[in-house]
């Protein structure tokens, strides 16, 4: 009997042994966890309606990117299909009948008015409504001057193609009042557009749209500065361009491609982002501040009209809408969680000073010399062959603002350059004319 | 002795017969009170004016009104009175219920803009109403994702919409039934009865 011819039994028996334990204790393991049969089981069914699955069936064919966007997007995450935002009843106003392919009688509306979003996101509606947004359309209804701008200079008064500028230029961003046809189409004088202001057929204003784009409607996308920029730009209000002048604008353009854009509502703090954009200091919740659609809520000045005054209105159709002391309290708030105290005190010292500056040596002394000028009947009737007002209009609507919004935003090249410089000019301008008109008492051709 | 316990009795006896009385009669008033509200509670009652036609009409075309599978009818006053509580439920009742009899029958009712009225529906319709039946509405939302972001607004109180201003329901079409019974010109309404 050698060594091995005893251990060999031993050794089998406790292996024997460990296979039977190691059995039952994956038994008993897998009795407690869950079982892997049943998962197949598990049932995706995103919960959409047959209507919706009809719907779908036929556009993704006929608009495959319709429905590719809604497919990528929170709302197909959650069933919020087709019919939660364009089913219409029978007798709305926009309601026209789908008897096309495999949806018969059923009504249906291409236009979804905040009314219908405000259905599942009513405080954002609310807060909308509180906000200067919801005047984008409603200022210009009863502003002559502009409507004979657009209409009558610009469309040179043709009848037939004369609201052209509008068409294109105006209610793209400021929206309008949406028109509709004998069928209740909306009627192409008035849509498709994708401004801000539109006042809908059920009477509700404003356009989620215009910064939350169709169908997809992502935060990612609206907290970017491009959902802003489609409108905030050009010569008269360059706000993305002050943006990417500005330090913050200059890290989002640099490191923004590798920040965290999809976090929750109120959940998006500094460390998902180096920089602010437009929407983090004017929307986003950041420290104590809660998320908030009311854009205006954090502004101190109005910085676009002639003259810039601190904000003290509760009236929504108002330039000064807001409460400046507040709005001010409430962006240095936003500042604090990047800033120092005494940093964000001297920003403000140094914004505030340009303001000023553009109130009481630029504004001021131009109005002076126009009003009297008015007076002594020294100005042409039609304001854009005259070289006073053409001069005072770019004081204030262009290079006025340019230094005002690049001084509160950072930007110091229109700030300067495309601010004051150009002021100082404008003003020499004005200066000169002025003064030759008053010795001659005659408007120069 | 046996002379005042016959009075004892007699008293017993007159109590109990009063209490019984009482009794009696409070059953029956109840009976009556709960018959009169809901005999004027439901369409066929509030349908049986005039001005009310279409608001019928619309009604008895609804799921509300029970043209749905399950065949369930709800009142009127289901909707349209406070079910929060009996005396806020009763005041309303009492009041609007008279001021529909005044202006219905001694003012006339031919002024009304019932198209400027629906724009104010969230004020004739009552959440306490909804939730009396929609009474598991909180927690029945959470089995689908969609409901539950929707009402989610709802029921943390950080919105102040009520039920009726983003679920238009009760009467079906009603728009078109207003325009067939008054005609599109409020002010011509008449003829379709005659």
């Amino acid at each position: 009997m050698t060594i091995r011819n005893v251990y060999r039994p031993i050794l089998i028996l406790m292996a024997l042994c460990l296979l039977v334990f190691s059995s039952a204790g994956m038994a008993a393991a897998s009795n407690n966890s869950t079982d892997i049969s049943q998962v197949k089981t598990l049932n995706f069914k995103r919960g959409l309606s047959e209507t919706d699955k009809t719907c779908i069936s036929c556009h993704q064919k006929e608009q495959p990117g319709i429905v590719a966007d809604w497919k990528d997007s929170r709302h197909s995450h959650v069933s919020v299909g087709c019919n939660d935002c364009h089913a219409a009843k029978k007798g709305q106003p926009d309601a026209q009948l789908h008897n096309k392919g495999d949806l018969k009688n059923v009504y249906i509306s291409p236009l979804v008015s905040p009314a219908t979003c405000g259905r599942c996101h009513p405080k954002e509606q609310e807060q909308f409504n509180q906000s200067g947004h919801f005047r984008s359309h409603h200022q210009i209804i009863p502003k002559d001057s502009l409507h004979a701008l657009v209409r009558v200079h610009e469309g040179r008064d043709n009848k037939e193609l004369g609201n052209a500028p509008n068409e294109t230029g105006c209610i793209q961003c400021h929206g309008t009042e949406i028109k509709l046809d004998k069928e209740g189409r909306p009627d192409p004088t008035t849509w498709p557009n994708a401004g801000m202001g539109n006042i809908y057929p059920d009477g509700a204003t404003g356009n989620c749209s215009a910064c939350h784009t169709r169908h997809k409607f992502s935060i990612a996308e609206a907290r970017k500065p491009a959902a802003c920029a489609s409108c905030h730009l050009g010569p008269d209000h360059p706000d993305i361009e002050v943006f990417n002048n500005s330090k913050h604008g200059h890290i989002f353009n640099a490191d923004g491609n590798n920040w965290k854009w999809d976090s929750p509502p109120d959940g998006w703090e500094p460390g998902d982002y180096r920089a602010p954009t437009c929407a983090t200091c004017h929307m986003s919740g950041i420290g104590e501040l809660s998320t908030t659609h009311n854009i205006t809520e954090r502004l101190y000045w109005n910085l676009w009209a002639k003259e810039s005054k601190v904000r003290n209105s509760d009236d929504v159709l108002s330039p000064l809408l807001g409460n400046g002391v507040e709005g001010r309290k409430k962006m240095e708030q936003v500042c604090s969680s990047c800033h120092s105290p005494r940093h964000t005190e001297g920003f403000f010292k140094q914004g505030d000073k340009a303001v000023k500056l553009y109130n009481v040596e630029y504004y001021a002394p131009a109005k002076k010399m126009l009003d009297e000028l008015k007076e002594k009947g020294l100005l042409k009737d039609n304001p854009w062959t005259d070289e006073f007002q053409i001069t005072f209009y770019h004081l204030w609507h262009h290079e006025g603002r340019r230094a005002r919004h690049g001084a509160m935003m950072g930007a110091p090249d229109y700030a300067h350059w495309h601010g004051f410089f150009e002021l100082q000019q404008d003003l020499y301008k004005l200066q000169s004319i002025h003064k030759k008109r008053l010795e001659t008492g005659k408007i120069e051709d | 002795m046996v002379q005042r316990n016959s009075k004892i009795k007699k008293g017993l006896f007159a109590v109990i017969v009063f209490g019984a009385l009482l009794g009696l009669l409070s059953v029956i008033s109840w009976m009556g009170t709960d018959y009169a509200l809901h005999a004027t509670s439901d369409q066929a009652f509030c349908g049986s004016c005039h001005s009310m036609k279409p608001m019928q009409a619309s009604f008895l075309n609804d799921k509300h009104g029970g043209a749905s599978k399950k065949g369930v009818q709800a009142l009127c006053s289901d909707c349209h009175l406070p079910q929060d509580n009996y005396i806020s439920y009763l005041y309303v009742k009492a009041k609007s219920g008279a001021w529909d009899v005044w202006k219905e029958f001694i003012l006339g009712a031919e002024d009304v803009d019932w198209h400027a009225k629906r724009k104010r529906a969230n004020e004739f319709v009552y959440d306490s109403g909804c939730l009396k039946c929609h009474n598991n509405l909180q927690a029945g939302s959470e089995s689908s994702n969609k409901q539950f972001v929707a009402h989610k607004p709802y029921f943390l109180g950080t919105t102040e919409k009520s039920c009726i201003d983003c679920h238009s329901v009760g009467h079906k079409n009603l728009e078109q039934q207003l325009k067939r019974h008054f005609g599109s010109d409020m002010s011509v309404s008449a003829d379709i009865e005659r």
